[in-house]
């Protein structure tokens, strides 16, 4: 890191920093104080320029006077406060706007990780266009290592990547990342994946987990069905959003074609082989099928027309370079 | 920088008021062409009193494509490159290189030298003629004869039928364009070969050249027969497009016709038999009666959702009949 700071030394009395890190309070925060000490420590050492901008991501009174007496005390951050909860992809966002750093470094507002391990995430980092930190090797519980890793493997098995720890809240990245990707709600956690497809170049640095993570953090159930939904969305951002049709035509053909051939096999029965109809269920979920089919055939025809319709504002390719 | 310049012609240009021809050519993985292309098209131009720029759109090479073009611009102002951050296909590498064009007529072709710059200035009288689309049309075809030229063929014919506009040959990439027509025909996903069925709604002249044909000298065909499939799907999609964005209401009421009538007849027959006969009424029957009904309703509603997404859309069909109309 020595290297580093001599190089970049006479950046450091400039305005604008090197590195705007922004820390989303969101859900359950750890104590402020001492979050911030250890951040603070562990940025000071990385002998680059940066600013720190914490968002609370709704209202966080004890949080905020927490902030606000450090603040008092000589400490040099932002605080954005935002009306209501609007979700950790929004709140990084958020922070974003009020920054001004061409590297852009998220951490989480408990304790996640060991914030020495920063520097590695720094090292070679101009060869990337982003670096998440991956919690390597996990100290919290059986059952919540084997869920991540069914979570992940489903992951990289639609999405055709390799993360191992996309929970993780130390990312570091381009601007030009975030300008490029809007999120909303919980999907900050997909910024590796959909980043990779937009053709930047991603890497994963491995952090040792905090001591402390594994007592704060209770298994939240609910938080799977959500991380379920949102790998099905960010699964359709990734493979079909410029061909809805592909996606929805394919599975309302599907659907009505079971519903469709089971109905003819039904008609056959009653006309040719004289069975009743009236008193089964049968012919009712058959046409039902055929329904659904037809919906959702229809719907990906609706999204075929959005594409077509605003065409000219969706771009889907990414320019690294243009010469003369 | 805006990804369809509306400004008028005269005002777009002003940076480069002089350019009037503008080359795009997407190239992927095609190290061993890029110089002999840059050299062939440059020859082919050298008659040309009009001055004109070449657009490489390098597509994510993993090669050397991108430095050897890069060499080649710097030396001559009139080669800009693009390069993409990965690759991303074909029809995105054009839809680039078309936004960026300067020139009032912009001409499309493949990076592999099967295209014959020789052609280009043919292409171009066509469009100074007074057309808005010239088509290439490889008449002598070097491929292979099963997997290339056969299916090529098929699909011809079928994107004809469909697309109501007869083309003999949709997938050569040399074309040329009236920059107002292509910079308003919605290029995306794999549309590139559907360009001239595209273009046809707006009311575009589309005419037919036969150009030069050479078989493959270096590298790979980056083509097989699994594209087929997508083709197809494409097909149905472009086909249905244009159908529905003409009137989307009328046309998702077409497709709710059969099942209301299918499911007002089943439902009434089972009312009726349930009351004639009386307690024997059929739960089964006016259930798959409602369903089909209440298919019908929602499928009208889809379409008048559809034809609020035209109206905010910015496919405005003013825009384009202004680009393609001329007072005789």
């Amino acid at each position: 890191m020595a290297a580093a700071s001599d190089r970049l030394g006479h950046l450091k009395d400039v305005e604008t920093p090197e590195v705007s890190v922004i820390v989303p309070v969101t859900e359950r925060p750890d104590n402020a104080t001492r979050l911030h000490r250890s951040y603070r420590a562990a940025l000071d050492e990385l002998g680059r320029s940066y600013e720190l901008i914490y968002v609370l991501d709704g209202p966080f009174p004890v949080y905020r006077e927490d902030l606000e007496r450090l603040r008092d005390s000589g400490e040099r951050f932002k605080i954005v406060q935002l009306g209501k909860h609007f979700g950790e992809a929004a709140a990084i966002e958020a922070g974003r706007e009020h920054s001004q750093g061409v590297w852009i470094l998220t951490l989480p507002a408990y304790h996640q990780f060991e914030p020495d391990d920063l520097g590695n995430m720094f090292e070679n980092v101009d060869q990337w266009d982003m670096t998440v930190g991956r919690r390597y090797p996990r100290t919290d519980s059986r059952i919540n290592q084997y869920l991540s890793t069914i979570f992940h493997g489903l992951v990289n098995w639609m999405t055709a990547t390799d993360f191992n720890d996309l929970s993780c809240g130390a990312r570091l990245f381009r601007r030009v990342v975030a300008d490029e990707i809007t999120l909303y709600g919980d999907q900050h956690r997909f910024l590796p994946v959909l980043a990779r497809q937009r053709g930047f170049r991603v890497r994963e640095i491995n952090v040792q987990q905090s001591s402390r993570e594994q007592f704060r953090r209770l298994p939240d159930l609910g938080i799977y069905p959500r991380r379920l939904l949102d790998l099905l969305t960010v699964f359709f951002l990734v493979k079909f959003t410029k061909k809805p049709l592909r996606f929805f035509g394919l599975i309302g053909a599907g659907v009505s074609a079971v519903g469709g051939f089971w109905m003819l096999v039904l008609l056959v029965q009653r006309l040719a082989l004289n069975e009743s109809l009236a008193q089964r269920p049968a012919l009712l979920l058959a046409a039902l099928l055929i329904v659904l089919g037809v919906q959702i055939f229809a719907l990906g025809l609706v999204g075929e027309i959005v594409i077509y319709a605003h065409a000219r504002q969706l771009r889907e390719y990414t320019v690294e370079e243009i010469v003369n | 920088m805006p990804i369809f310049d509306l400004r008028p012609r005269r005002m777009r240009n002003k940076e480069h008021p002089d350019i009037t021809i503008s080359v795009v050519v997407p190239l992927f993985n095609e190290e061993a062409c890029t110089p002999l292309l840059y050299q062939k098209i440059t020859a082919a131009l050298a008659a040309q009193s009009a001055p004109y720029e070449i657009i490489f759109v390098d597509d994510g090479s993993s090669d050397d494509t991108f430095r050897i073009a890069r060499d080649l611009a710097v030396r001559d102002d009139r080669l800009r490159v693009i390069k993409f951050r990965r690759n991303f296909g074909q029809t995105p590498a054009m839809a680039a290189g078309i936004d960026r064009a300067r020139g009032q007529t912009i001409v499309t072709m493949d990076g592999d030298l099967q295209n014959d710059p020789r052609d280009i200035p043919r292409l171009i009288r066509g469009i100074d003629a007074g057309h808005d689309i010239v088509v290439g049309w490889r008449r002598r075809r070097k491929d292979k004869l099963i997997t290339r030229k056969i299916p090529s063929r098929v699909a011809n014919w079928l994107i004809g039928k469909v697309t109501g506009v007869p083309i003999r040959d949709n997938g050569c990439s040399l074309k040329a364009y009236r920059a107002d027509v292509i910079k308003n025909v919605a290029l995306y996903s794999e549309m590139h070969r559907f360009i001239p069925a595209m273009a046809d709604v707006t009311g575009a002249r589309v005419k037919e050249i036969s150009v030069r044909h050479h078989a493959r000298q270096f590298g790979e065909s980056k083509y097989g027969l699994s594209r087929i499939w997508k083709v197809l799907i494409d097909l149905a999609g472009i086909a249905t497009i244009r159908s529905v964005s003409r009137a989307p209401a009328r046309w998702f009421g077409v497709l709710a016709m059969p099942f209301m009538l299918i499911g007002a007849m089943v439902s009434t027959a089972a009312l009726l038999a349930g009351a004639v006969s009386g307690d024997d009424f059929s739960m089964v029957f006016a259930g798959t009666g409602l369903a089909f009904l209440s298919l019908s309703v929602s499928l009208l509603f889809y379409g008048m959702l559809v034809e609020l997404l035209m109206r905010t859309g910015d496919v405005d069909t003013r825009n384009l009949l202004e680009n393609t109309s001329r007072v005789l």
